[in-house]
C-alpha cells in the first residue's frame, strides 16, 4: 500500500469481499442492468448506434456505460452447442439468413468491470486515485483523479474511459454507495434471470461452481468459469463470469497478462541500459580528452574559462 | 471503423435480407472473421502530442545533464568544461517545457501536484513524477552554475560558481538516467500490445535520449563556436553508440512483440518510425568528422560548421518523429484487434481462465 501524506478520515473496517457472478447462460439480452445502471448512477446516454451487424448498440463499456450487454452470434451444431473449433469465425454473412440449415447461436452477456483482485489500473494509478475499498472492489475517488489516463492503457480489459466532459475517468462502482447502506447493486437487483449475482466472492464462487457443474451436467460441456480463480500471474476476477464459448466470442481478452508482473524486468533492462550508456560516455570521454589533454588552448577557451 | 460505410443503418437482418450492395457484402464478411464484429476491446490511450513532446524534451534534458556529468568528471580539460556548461544550460532549456506540456495533457490540470500525493514506485507514472521533481532541481542547480561561470547570474554569480558542482552532478546523474528512460517503462507498464510486449520499451528511449542529447550538444557546441576536435570526438562516438543501442533495441521489441507490435512497423506509424530512425542515422553520416574541426581554413570552417548544424537538426527531428511515432502506435494498436489478441494469448506466465475445452 503506498503511503499518503495526507490521511484525510479514518479508513472504514474493510469488509468481506463482495463482486459479482455473471451467468452467460442465463442471459435474456433485456438489458434491464444497462438501464438500472444508468439511472441509479445518473449517467448519460452516449449514443444510440446500430452498426448493422447484430443487436449490439452499445459497443463497450464507456465512461457512461458501465454495464454494456454484448450479442454475439457464433456458429454451432445442430444441438445448439458451441463449434468444437476454439475460435471458429461466425459464417459468412451471405450465408446467414439464405441458408436456414447454417446453424448459429445467440449469446449474451453483461460486461462490467471485473474488479480485478489485484488490478492493474489501480497498479498503474500514479495519485492514489484508485482503490480497493473496504469491499475490497476497485474505486475510482473522483475527488482525486487528475485525467491523467494511465489506468485507461492499463487495463487489459478497456474498461476505464476519460470523460470528454470533466476530464476524469469512470467506472462500474460496484454500486459502493448501495453496498454502504446494504443494498445490492442496480444491476443485479434489476436482473429479472439472475444472470447477474452480488455476494460475498467466496459465497459467489461456490455458487458458480455448482452452476458449472449442473450446465455441463445439462449438456453445455463447453461452459468454463472465466475469471473465478487466479490465472498465473493474473488475479481472479471480482466480477467473474460463466461462459460458453471462448472469451474472444465476447470480446473478452482469452488471457490477460498483469502489467505489474512485468514491470521489474523492465525496470532492469532500463537500468542495464541506463549503466551502459553512461558508461560508453565516461569511455568517450576519457578517451577523447585523453588524447587531447596536453593541447594547448584556443584563446576563445581561455577566455570563457577567466569570466 | 471497417463498418463505416453502413453505420447508421439500422436493422442487421434487414441487412442481411439484401439492403446492402455486393461489395459491402463481401468487405462485411471478410471482416467477420472478428470474432466480436471488429469491435476493439482495448481502449486507446488518452496520450497525444504533448506527451510526445514531452518524452522529447524530457529525455534530451536527462541525457544533457547525463552528458555533462560525466565530461565533467572523466575530464578537467577546458573542452569538457564548454562541453559540461553546454550540457547544463541544455538540460534546464529542455527541462523548461516539461511540467507544461504534461499538465495540459491531463484531463484535470489543476490536479497535476497529486501526482506526488503517494510513493508509490510500482506506477512508473508516479515514480517518474518524483524524479522529474528531483531532476528540476538539480538540472536549475547546473543552468545556475554555468550561469555563474559565464558570469550572466550578476551579483549571484560567485555564489553560482560555489556550488559543488561534481556533487551535484554524481547525486543528479541517477536522476537524469532516470528521466532518460522511465518514459519507456511507463509505455510497457501497459495494456496496450504495441508497447508491452518486451522489457526492452525503456532501454530504447534511454538510447534514444542519449542520441538525441549528443547531437544537440553538438549543435549547442558549434552555435557557440566552442566545437573544438576532442569534445566533438566523444559525442560522435556516443551518438552512434546511442543510436546502434536505439535501432538495436527496437528491433529486438518489434521482433518480441511479433502480430501485436505490428503498429510500429506497418501504416501511418510505421512510416514515422522508419523516418526517424532514418534521420537520425542520416545526422550521424552528415556531421563532419571531428578531426576535420581542426582546420585552419575559414571557408572550410563555416563549410563544416553548416554540416555540423544541419545534422543536429535531422538528429533532433529524427528523435521527435521516432517518439512521436511510438505514442501514437499505442493508439493504433488499440484498434487492432488482432494485436490485442495475440498480446492476450495464453502463455506459461498467464494461461488465462480456458484451459483446455473439454472433448
Ligand atoms: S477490469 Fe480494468 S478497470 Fe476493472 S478493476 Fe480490472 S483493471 Fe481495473
Ligand atoms: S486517470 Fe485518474 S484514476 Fe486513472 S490513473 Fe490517472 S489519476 Fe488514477
Amino acid at each position: 500500500m503506498p503511503a499518503a501524506f495526507f490521511t484525510a478520515a479514518a479508513q472504514p473496517a474493510p469488509q468481506e469481499p463482495t463482486g459479482f457472478f455473471t451467468d452467460a447462460t442465463l442471459c435474456i439480452g433485456c438489458k434491464a442492468c444497462e438501464v438500472a445502471c444508468k439511472q441509479w448512477n445518473q449517467l448519460p446516454a452516449d449514443g444510440y448506434e446500430w452498426r448493422g451487424t447484430s443487436y449490439d448498440n452499445t459497443h463497450a463499456l464507456s465512461a457512461a456505460t458501465w454495464r454494456h450487454v454484448a450479442f454475439a452470434e457464433r456458429p454451432c451444431d445442430g444441438g445448439g452447442r458451441s463449434a468444437p473449433a476454439a475460435l471458429a469465425p461466425p459464417p459468412a454473412e451471405s450465408a446467414i439468413g439464405t441458408e436456414l440449415g447454417a446453424p448459429i447461436r445467440w449469446l449474451m452477456v453483461s460486461d462490467v468491470c471485473k474488479h480485478c483482485r489485484q488490478a492493474p489500473c489501480e497498479e498503474a494509478c500514479p495519485t492514489g486515485a484508485l482503490i480497493y475499498n473496504e469491499f475490497g472492489n476497485v474505486y475510482v475517488q473522483q475527488d482525486i483523479c487528475n485525467g491523467c489516463g494511465y489506468c485507461v492503457s492499463a487495463c487489459p480489459f478497456g474498461v476505464l474511459d476519460r470523460a470528454e466532459s470533466d476530464g476524469r475517468v469512470h467506472k462500474c462502482t460496484l454500486c459502493y454507495d448501495r453496498q454502504k447502506d446494504g443494498l445490492e447493486p442496480a444491476c443485479a437487483k434489476a436482473c429479472p434471470t439472475d444472470s447477474i449475482q452480488f455476494g460475498p466472492l467466496s459465497q459467489l464462487r461456490a455458487r458458480a461452481r455448482q452452476r458449472l457443474e449442473q450446465v455441463r451436467a445439462r449438456g453445455e460441456d463447453q461452459a468454463y468459469l472465466y475469471g473465478a480463480e487466479p490465472a498465473g500471474e493474473y488475479s481472479s476476477l471480482g466480477a467473474f463470469f460463466l461462459l460458453t464459448d471462448a472469451p474472444e466470442a465476447y470480446n473478452l481478452p482469452a488471457a490477460p497478462r498483469r502489467p505489474r508482473a512485468h514491470l521489474p524486468r523492465n525496470y532492469a533492462w532500463t537500468a542495464l541500459t541506463a549503466v551502459a550508456m553512461a558508461a560508453v560516455a565516461g569511455w568517450a570521454f576519457a578517451a577523447s580528452f585523453g588524447r587531447e589533454a596536453a593541447a594547448p588552448r584556443r584563446p576563445a577557451e581561455a577566455e570563457n574559462e577567466v569570466a | 471503423m471497417n463498418r463505416s460505410a453502413f453505420e447508421g443503418f439500422s436493422h442487421s437482418t434487414l441487412a442481411r435480407a439484401g439492403g446492402r450492395p455486393a461489395g459491402d457484402r463481401a468487405a462485411s464478411s471478410a471482416a467477420s472473421a472478428e470474432p466480436y464484429y471488429g469491435i476493439p476491446y482495448l481502449k486507446r490511450p488518452t496520450w497525444k502530442w504533448q506527451i510526445a513532446a514531452y518524452f522529447f524534451f524530457g529525455g534530451i534534458s536527462g541525457a544533457s545533464f547525463a552528458l555533462a556529468s560525466l565530461a565533467d568528471h572523466f575530464s578537467a580539460s577546458p573542452d569538457a568544461a564548454a562541453l559540461r556548461r553546454a550540457g547544463f544550460e541544455t538540460s534546464l532549456a529542455a527541462l523548461l517545457p516539461c511540467p507544461g506540456l504534461l499538465i495540459w495533457d491531463l484531463g484535470r490540470p489543476a490536479r497535476f501536484p497529486y501526482m506526488l500525493r503517494v510513493w508509490k514506485p510500482g506506477s512508473p507514472m508516479n515514480l517518474g513524477s518524483w524524479i522529474l521533481t528531483g531532476f528540476g532541481a538539480v538540472s536549475a542547480l547546473g543552468a545556475a552554475h554555468a550561469a555563474g561561470q559565464a558570469g550572466v547570474l550578476g551579483p549571484l554569480a560567485p555564489l553560482a560558481r560555489r556550488l559543488p558542482m561534481h556533487a551535484i552532478g554524481a547525486a543528479g546523474l541517477p536522476l537524469a538516467l532516470g528521466m532518460t528512460g522511465y518514459t519507456g517503462v511507463l509505455l510497457a507498464g501497459t495494456s496496450v500490445p504495441a508497447w508491452s510486449q518486451s522489457p526492452w520499451m525503456g532501454g530504447v528511449f534511454v538510447a534514444s535520449s542519449f542520441a538525441a542529447a549528443s547531437d544537440v550538444l553538438r549543435l549547442h557546441l558549434t552555435v557557440r563556436d566552442q566545437a573544438a576536435p576532442p569534445g566533438m570526438r566523444a559525442l560522435d562516438r556516443i551518438s552512434h553508440a546511442a543510436k546502434a543501442a536505439e535501432t538495436g533495441l527496437l528491433v529486438a521489441h518489434c521482433a518480441r512483440s511479433g502480430r501485436a507490435g505490428r503498429a510500429l512497423w506497418t501504416g501511418r506509424r510505421g512510416w514515422q518510425l522508419a523516418a526517424g530512425l532514418g534521420l537520425s542515422w542520416a545526422a550521424a553520416a552528415l556531421a563532419p568528422a571531428p578531426k576535420s574541426l581542426a582546420a585552419r581554413d575559414a571557408g572550410v570552417r563555416s563549410r563544416l560548421k553548416r554540416r555540423t548544424l544541419q545534422a543536429g537538426l535531422l538528429g533532433l527531428a529524427g528523435a521527435f518523429l521516432t517518439r512521436w511515432a511510438i505514442v501514437h502506435a499505442g493508439q493504433q494498436a488499440a484498434d487492432d484487434t488482432a494485436a490485442a489478441r495475440a498480446a492476450a494469448q495464453p502463455s506459461k506466465s498467464a494461461p488465462g481462465w480456458r484451459q483446455q475445452p473439454p472433448r
